[in-house]
């Protein structure tokens, strides 16, 4: 009766220390969660602002008006020639600079 | 000395008695722990696990991500910002702990929006855009007490307003543009995460046996639009306002083979009173004038009714309608079938419209879409307006009205999609802003939709070999560029509000043979001197292909076949 008594109380015991060991388990893994989502949050928020920031700086009118400024601008149309390479381009003396397209 | 129950003096009958008692005692506070037991997690459980509930977990709202809008480059014309705003429940302020606030409030320095001092009975907002890393320093030094700050996201325009036309505004309570018309789609769900809170009241956890719900970002848009294009078109447009004069100006870049909308600029851009102003390419309407003869000259041809060396006597200068004069600018003599459109003559083209017919005519008008929604993916779309034979409005001369581009209202989109059927080989397809959405990571394409089909390739071939010769030799010559070849149609209409005052109008097609792009030109209420379509629209209509082509040369060739290189080759 005694050893029956001790055995069922040893197996109680022994399910509170598992229980105590998972809930403890459980708590980490949930504040490492905790802390896994506010480190996706805030890369997300960064990536956000550089995607912002890009744009900024990539900005059309803004590269317009830096080129220009850096006497890049677009070139004017009628000092664009297109032609097929295999072909002999335009008149001879003029100087050419070559973009391949 | 106190017996215990174990001492060798008592009896053994009366230490069972009290080792009786004592298990009776156990046993009975055994049963009150089992029956205390059962009443907390049987009988009573949901109601102790709501109390402990609100003990220890605190509900958070996410916000979703609103969808991020992309141009067709992958340009980001709508994105996202992390602001924080900084605001004090008076209450909750210790007393004494004024000073404190007021001194954080002057280390806001220019972000505040109170002034160190002021006070109120309740909730009152200190700061209301704080960039993120900037709060996130200031909350990082401490926050005195009944100071709280509260993050949220604002939407980001990098294009400023060189877009807002198309994009529209969203605030959070209100949008326009392509931010309402997709508001659905860009929103996304909120979610709800319940959080542990440890005994000070810091959430410490997420908690993973409730119900939570995770935010669903929006989805992302890819547009048609190319943010180059777009950038080119107003201020071009504003260009031409400060130059020729004008209520408003509005320009549409399509792609012919696709429908889809390269560009749609519409000056100004904002009303009086700073709120985004009407875009006139989509919500705007006007008469076309001369731009639509195309459709009279196309019809007839499509018909076979007009020969091609079949001539019109337009040298009287004027012709008679119903009692009404319909006149030409000067007399321009008999003209060929091609010369009544390079000359733009109202009495040819009348004549023209007398042997199609009316019910012809605004048949054609109907299948190339005006009078019509285009179905484009914008708010309050405007339908303009098409005279039916045999209504109300119907009279003698609104054939001839028709014909020459009055009587009729038609919005810039409707204009130049009726201008891409031309460009295409006769395809009328639906006008579109959504070129893909982001789902699962994966670009998903829109597909073109066909709409109808008002002309042949041999129709629209003829058509197109006129329209360049308006460039070359007509009205037209304003809106030529060098070493490109350009077919279009200028117009000149009165204005519809009664006003004294005209419309300019040029639709383009770049390169002429087979276009890569269709461009619609109005500007409303020039000046009288710039009135024509060809002092005024039709230079601008140059400006703009011209910087689209140097940004863009390949735009400027026809289609070359598979395997061939071309050289594009600045020269000094």
């Amino acid at each position: 009766m005694k050893r029956t008594i001790l055995v069922v109380a040893g197996g109680f015991l022994l399910l509170l220390v598992l229980e105590t060991v998972i809930y403890n388990w459980r708590l980490s893994l949930a504040i490492r969660y905790r802390d896994l989502v506010e480190e996706c949050r805030g890369l997300e928020r960064r990536r956000d602002e550089l995607l912002v920031e890009r744009a900024m700086l990539l900005n059309p009118a803004r590269l317009q008006e830096v080129g220009e400024s850096l006497g890049m601008g677009p070139v004017p149309l009628d000092m664009v020639s297109v032609f097929d390479p295999g072909s002999v381009p335009g008149n001879g003396g003029d100087a050419v600079v070559c973009l391949e397209q | 000395m106190p017996l215990s129950a174990w001492s060798s003096e008592i009896s053994p009958e009366r230490r069972s008695a009290r080792l009786k008692l004592m298990m009776a005692v156990a046993l009975v506070g055994f049963l009150a722990c089992i029956a205390r037991l059962v009443d907390i997690q049987l009988l009573h459980h949901r109601e102790y696990a709501r109390m402990a509930s609100h003990q220890h977990t605190t509900r958070v709202r996410v916000e979703a991500r609103r969808g991020r809008i992309l141009d067709r480059n992958g340009y980001l014309m709508a994105g996202n910002r992390t602001v924080a705003a900084f605001q004090v429940f008076w209450p909750q302020v210790p007393k004494g702990g004024e000073a404190a606030v007021d001194s954080f409030v002057a280390g806001l320095g220019d972000l505040a929006v109170v002034e160190p001092g002021d006070r109120c009975g309740g909730n009152m907002i200190l700061a209301g855009a704080v960039a993120f890393d900037t709060a996130m320093e200031l909350a990082g030094r401490g926050l005195p007490p009944g100071v709280s700050m509260v993050l949220r996201q604002v939407r980001t325009y990098p294009m400023g307003d060189l877009a807002a036309g198309i994009i529209g505004r969203y605030n959070g309570e209100s949008s326009e543009g392509v931010e309402r018309w997709f508001d659905d789609e860009l929103s996304g769900e909120d979610g709800n995460l319940y959080m542990g809170r440890s005994g000070s009241g810091k959430c410490i956890m997420i908690d993973p046996d409730a119900d939570n719900v995770y935010a669903v970002d929006g989805t992302d848009i890819m547009l048609t639009i190319d943010a180059r294009f777009q950038c080119i078109l107003v201020e071009e447009l504003e260009k031409a306002l400060e130059e020729y004069g004008g209520a408003w100006a509005a320009a549409v870049l399509v792609d012919p083979r696709t429908g889809e909308i390269l560009a749609a600029g519409s000056v100004p851009v904002r009303a009086e009173n700073s709120s985004l102003a009407m875009n006139h390419c989509f919500q705007g309407y006007h008469e076309p004038g001369s731009t639509f003869k195309v459709v009279t000259y196309a019809a007839c041809i499509e018909e076979g009714l007009i020969a091609p060396d079949e001539m019109f006597d337009c040298s009287k200068g004027f012709i008679e309608v119903a009692g009404e004069l319909i006149s030409d600018s000067h007399r321009l003599g008999v003209l060929g079938r091609d010369e009544v459109m390079i000359n733009s003559s109202n009495v040819g083209t009348v004549m023209m419209a007398e042997i199609l017919g009316d019910t012809t005519l605004v048949d054609y008008c109907r299948r190339l879409g005006f009078g019509l929604k285009s179905m484009v993916e914008y708010p309050d779309e405007s339908r303009g307006i098409l005279p039916e034979p045999g209504s109300a409005g119907w009279s003698g001369v609104s054939l001839a009205q028709l014909a020459i581009g009055q009587e009729v209202v038609v919005t810039p989109l409707q204009l130049a999609m009726a201008y891409t059927t031309i460009a295409n080989g006769g395809i009328l397809y639906y006008p579109r802003l959504l070129h893909a959405r982001l789902e699962s990571d994966r670009w998903i394409a829109e597909k073109s939709v066909v709409r109808s089909t008002p002309f042949s390739t041999r129709t629209a071939e003829v058509v197109r070999r006129t329209l360049r010769a308006v460039v070359e030799e007509g009205t037209g010559t304003t809106a030529a560029l060098a070493g490109v070849s350009v077919g279009g149609k200028t117009g000149t209409a009165e204005r519809l509000n009664g006003d004294t005052g005209y419309l300019s109008a040029f639709v383009g097609l770049v390169p002429a043979e087979d276009p890569n792009f269709v461009l619609a030109v109005i500007i409303d209420g020039p000046d009288y001197v710039y009135r024509w379509g060809s002092a005024s629209a039709a230079p601008t209509f140059a400006r703009m292909a011209s910087r689209i082509i140097s940004t863009e040369p390949e735009l400027a060739l026809s289609p070359v076949g598979e395997g061939t290189r071309m050289i594009a080759a600045v020269t000094e």
